[in-house]
């Protein structure tokens, strides 16, 4: 029975993700009892979105390379992983730069009343976004390696687990950088 | 970049609809899992119909179509029902042992009401798009796997934001208790 095998493969990774992801919207909730509501709403998912698709990008990047042979699954400084993770990195900074920009002005529309001025976005995204990029990075060079020496193909379990592991850290971050900023 | 823009489509969403967010203490504890399983479980839909497609299992059509085809249609169906059960239930349980609200907070039964609904709205929504879009490109001699799936995890925020959002404000309407 087909419906039955293919449910029994999916069903144990969404379980583990969607739980994963209501401590990510605790941490978030948690995070809109610091005073400003509208620029948090407004400015966490674009980080926790960039910081998801830095992580499946990476992952997917290593995976292909340790399939084609162009790199070995030990940790070191491999100028191949180097490079990737700098770019990755950087490209992630900049759009995050991008977004708190493009959320302040948005906050500034619906909410003109809110406090958190632009610098403040950008301690936001710029600081809470760097924690998370490099965190989440590291976190998906290391699972790509760990499955690819179990003989596991990465591609499989990895993506849905990154993401939902960005938002857990992501709204981590926005929350602590918060209690810094207040 | 693109899905960086989207999401910064769906935080506008989020900001608008603040009022909703802040009178149901709660809700938002849900939001993140429910828009992030659909992300999942569509994209998982679309790789398995693109493959299913280059294979020949599935045929390029809408009507009269293969066994598998409707098992697959099946299977993340009952997956789009049975995973909100799983995160109202959850998402109670966090917002009573963490006290979200102080004792002001949505009941077991609206997280769940809401959370069903809405992923299951969704959720249709989205087979019925992939499906579509998943064709239309196969016919056209492209690969759905390059086209459909990255549309999806952008999309799929939005989708899921807008059902939450338009089923809580319906249920708002015609008076359920979700408090």
């Amino acid at each position: 029975m087909e419906v039955k095998r293919i449910i029994k493969e999916a069903l144990p990774t969404l379980v583990l993700a969607s739980t994963i992801s209501v401590f990510a919207g605790f941490l978030l909730n948690s995070s809109l009892t610091m005073g400003e509501v509208v620029g948090i709403l407004i400015i966490t998912p674009p980080i926790l979105s960039i910081g998801g698709d830095l992580g499946t990008t990476f992952g997917a990047r290593i995976a292909t390379h340790l399939h084609s042979g162009l790199i070995e699954p030990r940790f070191g400084r491999i100028r191949l992983i180097y490079i990737n993770f700098i770019s990755l990195f950087m490209s992630g900074l900049l759009v995050s730069a991008i977004s708190g920009v493009v959320a302040y002005f948005l906050r500034i529309v619906i909410d003109p009343t809110g406090h958190l001025s632009l610098v403040d976005f950008m301690i936001l995204s710029l600081g809470a976004g760097s924690i998370l990029y490099v965190s989440i990075l590291m976190l998906s060079l290391f699972i790509a390696f760990i499955s690819f020496r179990r003989g596991l193909d990465p591609d499989n379990m990895v993506a849905p687990l990154i993401s939902t592991t960005a938002d857990l850290i992501g709204t981590g971050m926005i929350f602590v950088v918060l209690t810094f900023l207040t | 970049m693109l899905s960086a823009l989207g999401s910064i489509g769906v935080g506008f969403l989020l900001g608008t609809s603040e009022i909703i967010i802040e009178s149901l203490p709660g809700l938002l504890v849900q939001v993140p899992p429910l828009m992030s399983i659909r992300g999942a479980i569509g994209g998982a839909f679309s790789a398995r119909l693109s493959t299913a497609l280059h294979l020949g299992t599935i045929k390029p059509q809408l009507r009269n179509n293969t066994p598998n085809f409707k098992k697959s249609f099946i299977a993340i169906m009952i997956l789009t029902v049975i995973l909100p059960v799983w995160i109202g239930g959850l998402s109670y349980l966090v917002t009573v042992l963490f006290n979200v609200g102080e004792g002001h907070h949505l009941s077991l039964l609206g997280f769940i009401l809401i959370a069903e609904l809405s992923s299951v709205i969704s959720g249709f929504l989205q087979a019925l798009v992939t499906i579509f879009l998943s064709i239309l490109t196969y016919r056209r001699g492209l690969d759905p796997d390059m086209v459909v799936s990255p549309l999806l995890y952008t999309t799929g925020d939005v989708i899921g934001l807008f059902s939450i959002i338009f089923v809580t404000q319906a249920l708002i309407i015609s008076g359920v208790g979700l408090i």
